[in-house]
């Protein structure tokens, strides 16, 4: 039988939760009525000064590093209730309500961080006013990236995870441990919508594989070349075709400098998927045999793929690194295509690097069509590697190009447009120069960048000590519809295919002697 | 049920058996004086958790994940509360994160085993046996035998005690009515489920073998044996957030999904689930035993005795499976990280031949070298080329972390950098190999990027004050000036980004050299590689690159050196200010005499023999009978 709770110890547990509750309920912390003026702006890490601020973005927690005993931070905007936390270390982590309900208040302006701190001796201190604007426009509500160590060259756990981004959710969307610690490479979606989504995985207990979700269902399928494995690629906005790249990819270390590892392609070509047909095929405008050809990346019309090109100075692959590898630079090319007769046209030079003096990669176009947004690096096609990394932005319209303002002094890359053209997500090394993390920057209608932000966390000291780096940021407007689980099994379920195209000896010797369902880790 | 089979309440748990302190002393002595949980903690720390994602089912991971001291692993607080298993798990760990200091290691194994030992006391107690019978000290054994495979018993001990108590709790219940029974069962196994995870199968069994042997509800009985496998079957279910395709190999013991297919899995080494599985069966079995004692009581006696065997035969199969080689591997690696190489040197002499690894073999190179002893005591230690070099991709996956500080010492801060960052790839972010990192950065002028090793590092609870030490000094002087170390690292470092597309491995140390001759570690690495790869001609041709050695003789196997080549090739050597002393000369010329005596001896395998005894340190010996001789 089971005793009676004592009343005494009934009230003794009651009182002090009620308590709790009530004070929890009073508003938050109150703002000191007097304070002596710092005479400037407070250390904010992350900095979170000045920067536009998503209107659906879950809340920017921040440390404040001032030296002090006890730490309050009131947002208020022109609209809306204030919002105060306090704390004793320093951590800012604001209530999501409160957050998201201020900035959905305040869209469009200005919301301000007033941050006031006491010092041992009791008094406080108020620092120089900080001020936000929220945005008009939502940034898409997901961002798909994959987590890894630093260097990636024998792989060791990776998975692609997606972070809601309204809140701090994170959900797996594809955990290499799932499949015999085998990497997974790219993901693309077709114009930020998961519902076509291309995952390719190399090695691992099923070997390699490319997951093709068409309509929200995934399938796994062949597209395995007589020239190697695909890589990077790019849907075409109708969906029924993906170019992908096949590169040869090879590391190699610098003894000396600031460039650690180093990658290089010592070949690489484009060729076709057709969703509808399963269906593969190559156009010799993809695939030149003296180019080098990576990075597709379709127009949002599907009129034009971009991709990036470079001239290849080796004749063959015995020597490695080659001695011109820092040589190699690549042009922003693109074909024409004929939807209606599935053929493209000639390449023709966007920008030239001969006339830009860096190799340009990565080419992403605005979902209106108007801007290219590229990478360019010192030389090579790997611009994570060299801190010089930045992002351009091409005006596809005039011609013109420029250096984006949120641009760092380490790498910046991978760069991913919102649907509405309005946010860019990019990984870049700023801070430490070595681990990438996304940043978010606004783009309004002239194109210009504006302060990126980091992506907050709920613990805002968490990027101080998180030895992986965020790799590939994709931005999606929903939740990939397929379970992790799913996703895992196909990838780990074997399938013995044979290459879909045939090598010829006009073909690229892209990855010879890699058969379907070995892989190679890059 | 009858009023002699009621339970007896204890009169006092101080009231203690003298027999509980003895074994629970000495069970304490072990831990602490033989296994030594610091040691425990750090080959956990230095290799014991290398991915066993990789080749496990997140089945397995509950067991092997939370022998990991707390802070070494990444996920929330929050994860540990949404998978059964995982409340237990996280106790385990927290604690497990001050093995490092033994005392308290030992303390927490002997107190979770205690109360262990209590709880099956507890359990025989409800079937109406002495609380101090012989079978209480089986966990003790159990967990001497998983210790002493240096597999931390905390988690299981924990997780056992657990369903041992609600097991105990059942059988004082069950007796009542099959509706009692059945409620409480179903109660109980929801709480041990959760808090224990697979420890439930103990509860399962244990009331199943009650209701079958002593209630004599044989339905019941099935029932409650195949709750052992539905329960986690439904967990896995019930708990989407931990769900794994493959739920039988995630909630039953010993089974594992590997690409796809369940497997018997052993985890954490191969003799580690032999004590769980002894321990699981054991309980079974005594409690099917016991709760049909009463019809077998003219047994009783033997089976005092088969128990004391049972004791007997445990404590021996600790002892076998006692591995002296990790305890070993981890006392050289801490050596090696506090700079103490005399230490590690003795350590290394003891160390079995058979599992001296690469890594190891050049731990000891570098050891050699920052005592001077380099050129003379090298073939005190199994040598061979692979120990010093290595290819920098295809060897990529193994345990580069003391390559890499060999490296950093010697001047190639990029290559330390990318070997470190491959330790880190393939066996997490060990201590070490963060500290590594710190200060090739630093070295290198980065000190941003060494900061986030650094704070990643006090994560570590036995390193935080090193850690801290550190970023207070960085905080100081970002390029730490002032610290003599660093100030080496770089007055080392390889000036020059020209990256070679064919290179011979020599190159390594050589062009070190050509760069800066004043680089006594990459003179003596490239005349231990010569040493190692035989290319005698090359010490004699670079005898000009000894100028840094300030010491009046040449090391002692570099002479030998030059007098085999002298030798051999019949030519004489220009040795400029060295010498060979007249004691290598008549070491050779023994060593031939006894080589010759040997090929001609009755039993030349016993005149080889003592060849070795008598000359297997000299280089002589090496040349000709090294690993790699026979390739000549």
């Amino acid at each position: 039988m089971i005793a009676p709770i004592p009343w005494r110890l009934a009230l003794a547990t009651a009182l002090p939760l009620a308590a709790v509750l009530l004070l929890s309920c009073t508003g938050g912390p109150s703002v000191p009525d007097s304070a002596a003026d710092a005479g400037r702006p407070p250390n904010l890490e992350p900095d979170y000064a000045g920067v536009v601020v998503p209107p659906n973005l879950a809340p920017l927690n921040f440390a404040v590093r001032e030296p002090g005993s006890h730490y309050v931070v009131r947002l208020s905007g022109d609209r809306g209730e204030p919002v105060a936390v306090a704390s004793d270390d320093g951590l800012m982590e604001f209530p999501p309500g409160p957050w998201a309900a201020m900035l959905e208040a305040n869209r469009g302006g200005p919301i301000h961080v007033d941050v006031f701190v006491r010092g041992e001796d009791g008094a406080w201190t108020q620092y120089r006013r900080v001020t936000n604007t929220v945005a008009a426009e939502p940034i898409d509500r997901y961002l798909v990236y994959r987590l890894m160590w630093s260097r990636f060259n024998t792989c060791g756990r990776l998975r692609l995870i997606q972070r809601d981004l309204s809140s701090f959710d994170e959900t797996l969307v594809l955990d290499n441990a799932g499949f015999g610690a085998g990497c997974i490479n790219c993901h693309t979606f077709r114009q930020n919508d998961p519902a076509d989504t291309l995952i390719h995985t190399r090695g691992g207990s099923g070997g390699s594989s490319t997951i093709l979700v068409r309509n929200g269902r995934p399938a796994r399928v062949n597209t395995v070349t007589g020239y190697g494995l695909t890589g990077y690629a790019s849907w075409h906005p109708d969906g029924g075709m993906i170019v992908c790249a096949v590169v040869q990819v090879r590391p190699f270390v610098h003894p000396a400098g600031d460039i650690v590892m180093d990658v290089i392609d010592m070949d690489a070509t484009l060729v076709c998927y057709r969703t509808d047909d399963d269906r593969m095929d190559v156009s010799p405008s993809l695939s030149r045999k003296d180019r080098l050809e990576t990075y597709p990346c379709w127009s949002p019309d599907g009129k034009y793929l971009y991709f990036s090109s470079a001239r290849k100075p080796w004749a063959d692959a015995s020597a490695f690194p080659p001695r011109q590898y820092a040589e190699v630079r690549y042009d922003l090319v693109r074909v024409a295509y004929d939807a209606a007769t599935g053929t493209f046209g000639e390449p023709e030079t966007v920008l030239a690097s001969a006339d830009t003096g860096i190799s340009m990669t990565q080419p992403r176009i605005s979902p209106d069509g108007r801007w290219l947004l590229f990478c360019g690096s010192p030389y090579g096609c790997f611009p994570v590697c060299h801190a010089a990394a930045d992002l351009y932005l091409l005006d596809l319209a005039s011609g013109r190009w420029k250096p984006v303002a949120a641009n760092s002094d380490k790498a910046d890359s991978w760069h991913s447009w919102s649907s509405n053209g309005r946010w860019v997500v990019f990984s870049s090394k700023r801070g430490n120069g070595l681990y990438a993390r996304p940043y978010i920057s606004y783009v309004d209608p002239s194109g210009t960048f504006h302060k990126a932000l980091l992506l907050p966390q709920r613990d805002p000291e968490h990027y101080r000590s998180f030895v992986r780096t965020y790799n590939v940021p994709e931005l999606i407007a929903s939740p990939v519809p397929v379970e992790a689980d799913r996703l895992s099994r196909l990838v780990a379920t074997p399938m013995e295919a044979e290459s879909r195209l045939p090598m010829t000896s006009a073909s690229p010797e892209v990855n010879g002697g890699i058969r379907y369902g070995e892989g190679r880790t890059p | 049920m009858n009023s002699n089979s009621r339970p007896s309440f204890p009169r006092s748990w101080i009231d203690l058996p003298l027999r509980y302190v003895l074994i629970l002393g000495a069970l304490f002595a072990c831990m602490m004086y033989w296994i030594d949980t610091a040691l425990m903690y750090h080959l956990y720390v230095i290799r014991a958790f290398r991915s066993p994602w990789a080749t496990l089912d997140a089945g397995m991971l509950d067991h092997v994940f939370s022998t990991v001291p707390l802070s070494m692993r990444e996920e929330p607080l929050a994860a540990w509360f949404v998978r059964p298993g995982g409340p237990i798990g996280l106790a385990a760990a927290w604690i497990s994160e001050y093995f490092f200091i033994g005392w308290v290691g030992a303390v927490a194994v002997t107190v979770a085993t205690a109360l262990v030992c209590l709880a099956m006391g507890e359990l025989l107690a409800a079937v109406g046996r002495r609380r101090n019978h012989p079978l209480v000290f089986v966990p003790v054994v159990l967990v001497l035998a998983m210790a002493a495979q240096y597999v931390n018993p905390l988690p299981m001990a924990l997780a056992v005690l657990v369903a041992l108590a609600a097991a105990a709790a059942y059988l004082r219940l069950a007796g009542r009515s099959a509706l009692v029974s059945a409620v409480a069962f179903l109660a109980l196994s929801l709480v041990v489920f959760y808090l224990a995870g697979k420890a439930y199968l103990v509860l399962a069994l244990v009331a199943a073998a009650w209701e079958l042997n002593r209630a004599g509800r044989r339905v019941i009985a099935l029932l409650w044996f195949l709750a052992g496998v539905l329960v986690p079957a439904a967990g896995a279910h019930l708990w989407p957030e931990a769900a794994h395709p493959s739920w039988v190999g995630r909630w039953l013991p010993f089974l594992a999904a590997e690409n796809g297919r369940l497997t018997f899995t052993l985890p954490m080494g191969q003799w580690t689930t032999v004590p769980m599985a002894i321990g699981f069966v054991a309980t079974g079995l005594a409690a099917v035993a016991l709760t049909s004692w009463r019809r077998a009581e003219r047994l009783r006696p033997l089976a005092s005795v088969v128990l004391v065997l049972l004791l007997a035969v445990g404590a021996f199969l600790a002892w076998r499976l006692h591995n002296p080689v990790q305890p070993a591997a981890a006392r050289m690696s801490l050596l090696a990280e506090s700079g103490q190489w005399d230490r590690l040197l003795d350590e290394a002499r003891a160390f079995p031949e058979p599992w001296y690894a690469a890594p190891l073999r050049h731990e000891v190179l570098r050891a050699l070298y920052h005592t001077g002893r380099l050129g003379d005591d090298l073939f005190l230690y199994p040598q061979d080329m692979e120990g010093l070099a290595f290819k920098m991709q295809r060897d990529a996956r193994k345990d580069c972390a003391a390559m890499a500080w060999s490296y950093l010492e010697l001047g190639r801060l990029n290559e330390a950098e990318f070997l470190a960052q491959n330790s880190i790839e393939t066996y997490d972010d060990r201590p070490g190999v963060l500290k590594l990192l710190a200060v090739v950065n630093v070295a290198k002028g980065h000190g941003e990027g060494a900061k986030i090793f650094l704070r990643r590092l006090r994560r570590y609870r036995a390193y935080r004050d090193e850690a801290d030490a550190m970023l207070a000094a960085l905080d100081k002087d970002p390029l730490l000036t002032a610290d003599p170390y660093v100030t080496h690292l770089r007055s080392v470092a390889f000036p020059s980004d020209a990256v070679k597309a064919h290179s011979r491995i020599g190159d390594r140390w050589e062009d070190l050299v050509l760069a800066n001759p004043r680089n006594r570690m990459a003179v003596e690495y490239l005349f231990t590689w010569w040493l190692l790869s035989r290319q005698v001609p090359e010490i004699v041709n670079h005898l000009s690159y000894l100028d840094v050695i300030d010491r009046p003789m040449l090391p002692r196997r570099w002479q030998e050196a030059i007098l085999l080549y002298h030798a051999i090739e019949k030519r004489p050597v220009a040795l400029g200010r060295w010498g060979i002393g007249p004691e290598v000369v008549a070491c050779y010329t023994d060593f031939l005499q006894q080589w010759e005596a040997a090929r001609r001896a009755a039993d030349p395998e016993a005149a080889m023999a003592g060849l070795t005894d008598r000359f297997g340190h000299t280089y002589f010996y090496y040349y000709f009978f090294g690993p790699g001789a026979g390739e000549r």
